[in-house]
């Protein structure tokens, strides 16, 4: 009856491949998918929140469809038309060899949103694939794994980056890397903690004593009802990655120039802040959009998961 | 004397370790009749659950011995074990958070059988429908998730789950605490008539006196985890012997306001003179 020998018998009479436990969970993440699609687009969604999901929609539709609804040609150099503020040819105005602010605003918005995104879910893959290990591993190398992800937590994850980022050479794909690399583990040990307490709930338990297999239960119980919290703290994480690739960008260890992301487009504009403002100024309203969109949709999600923490307004 | 099913002998389970450790169960000794049902009591802390998930497997006891029809599931073979997993179903006490709330109704009922196999796919589908019908529920029902349901309900699926596998044994984990007051007692006889017409054996587990009382035929009283007293249910009521008891007895409510009103003066008095 000890726990540990739990999983050898059953593992046998386990008649089901663990493929279809699989293909059921994906299942009822899908379903858990659609309900959230369909409370947050529907009647009782609050004002801000529509706004805000609204930003988001255009923010989307301008990372798939920017690069080629472009104004100007965003590297083509002009170096007549530098350094225009903005008019009715360019309404963004130009940069310091003439490109048009507005067009490599669209280039870049796929660049910056969507490497935002691809870190979220690879940093939330990650950490769910290490805490779903960990805890079906014996409470030593679960300890060991916990223990590895603090002291990666106790870096600070700029500097991690940063470090990663430049070792790796200066490219969006670094910047990918090195803030998954930096991020994954806080979602690791958020997740262990979520796995343990589904793990001890009852129906958990009930289908523990009937001698289910431990990879078999974390993916037919414990991991569906685990995901809530993962979907929360992924969709309040990308505004604060939006706001670090930038950073890491407008550091020089983002795409190398003539890349059209939003932190490099700062970086460029800053020798010109007093004399050709809105080089700098529109990437940065736009970040400040994305990170204030995306942030009011993460909260959205929050109180749609958990009810209690709806906002007082 | 109806032949022993399950006993326990000199169950101990101490919880944590050194400064920190914790007694839950001292030295329980008890034996499960084929056909009763027997009733564990006492005051919440007194371990009675703590022997349940020891039984089932969820606690692994500290010494002591579990010996059902001669398998100790402590050092049991495969097939030993699989037949005792199979043969001691357990009802949890929170109908909320015993089933799981991404399942439908179908598939939570449908799974000890496929985790125990043995059931081909039409032998599965007949008795889901069998026996959701024994608990009185309707075979629309299947395809809804637990949140559609009452506590009630959801108890009857729980009962269910616990049944298809056809156990020996059904141990009851304060089946009905977590109920409103109306449908305990639908509960209770829904256990009453499963036991009746299945020919189990039920433990059952609770602190309600009343509950027991209408339900058992003997009972285990568990007082800070060890045995206080053991007995037949006439027996312990009409002339219980330990102190522990006499107080547990003492505190049920009667329903007569005159009687009532006797016991609780008397109670009162108790407390002050203490």
């Amino acid at each position: 009856m000890k726990s540990e020998t739990a999983g050898a018998p059953s593992a046998k009479l386990a008649d089901a491949p663990s493929a279809i436990s699989a293909a059921v969970s994906a299942a009822s993440i899908g379903g858990a998918a659609a309900r959230l699609g369909r409370r947050l687009f529907g009647r009782r969604t609050a004002g801000v929140d529509r706004m805000a999901f609204g930003l988001v929609a255009l923010l989307t539709i301008a990372a798939v469809v920017g690069p080629f609804v472009t104004p100007y040609d965003p590297f083509a150099v002009e170096t007549s038309e530098a350094l225009r503020p903005p008019s009715a040819a360019h309404l963004l105005g130009t940069d310091d060899v003439g490109r048009d602010v507005l067009s490599r605003l669209l280039a870049g918005a796929g660049l910056t949103l969507l490497s935002a995104a691809a870190i979220v879910v690879l940093a939330a893959a990650v950490g769910i694939v290490v805490a779903s290990v960990a805890a079906l591993l014996p409470r030593r190398a679960d300890e060991a794994i916990m223990r590895a992800c603090d002291i990666f937590m106790s870096i600070p994850s700029l500097v991690l980056a940063l470090g990663l980022a430049a070792a790796l050479g200066p490219s969006m794909l670094s910047i990918i890397v090195a803030m998954v690399a930096a991020s994954w583990p806080s979602t690791a040990r958020l997740m262990r903690g979520i796995l343990r307490e589904t793990m001890s709930s009852s129906y958990v338990e009930s289908a523990r004593i009937l001698g289910m297999s431990r990879p078999r239960l974390m993916l037919r119980h414990v991991l569906p009802n685990s995901l809530d919290a993962i979907y929360v703290q992924a969709s309040m994480e990308i505004s604060g990655t939006i706001v670090m690739i930038s950073g890491l960008a407008f550091l020089g260890v983002g795409a190398p120039p003539p890349s059209p992301d939003w932190g490099s487009m700062i970086a460029e504009g800053q020798q010109y802040t007093t004399t050709a403002w809105w080089i700098s100024l529109f990437p940065g309203l736009a970040i400040s959009l994305g990170a204030i969109a995306f942030g009011l949709v993460g909260d959205a999600v929050r109180s749609f998961v958990d009810p209690s923490s709806r906002r007082s307004s | 004397m109806n032949d022993v099913l399950l006993r326990v002998e000199g169950l101990s389970k101490t919880f944590g370790s050194g400064r920190r450790a914790h007694q839950a169960l001292d030295d329980v000794s008890f034996e499960l009749r084929q056909g009763e049902i027997l009733g564990l009591v006492g005051e919440s802390g007194s371990g009675k659950s703590t022997i349940i998930r020891c039984l089932v497997g969820l606690e692994k006891e500290s010494s002591g011995s579990i010996r059902y029809q001669g398998i100790n599931p402590a050092a049991a073979s495969k097939s030993e074990l699989h037949r005792y997993r199979r043969d001691l179903q357990m009802v949890f006490q929170d109908p909320y958070s015993s089933l799981d709330p991404r399942m439908t109704v179908r598939r939570i009922i449908e799974e000890p059988m496929l985790v125990m196999g043995g059931y081909s796919e039409r032998e599965r589908r007949e008795r889901i429908h069998e026996l959701i019908r024994l608990v009185g529920l309707r075979d629309e029902h299947l395809d809804r998730y637990p949140r559609d349901f009452s506590g009630g309900q959801r108890q009857r699926i729980a009962i269910v789950r616990a049944l298809v596998v056809e156990p020996k044994v059904l141990l009851c984990d304060e089946p009905v605490s977590a109920l409103d007051v109306s449908v305990q007692a639908q509960v209770l006889n829904l256990l009453k008539d499963m036991q009746r017409q299945l020919d189990l054996t039920v433990l059952f587990v609770s602190h309600d006196l009343a509950v027991v009382k209408y339900l058992c035929t003997r009972l285990v009283v568990l007082n800070r985890g060890r045995v206080a007293e053991k007995g037949s249910v006439p027996e312990i009521y009409e002339n219980p012997q330990d102190a522990y008891t006499k107080a547990l007895l003492e505190a049920v409510p009667v329903p007569n306001p005159a009687a009532e009103r006797e016991r609780r003066a008397r109670r009162l008095g108790l407390a002050v003179a203490r």
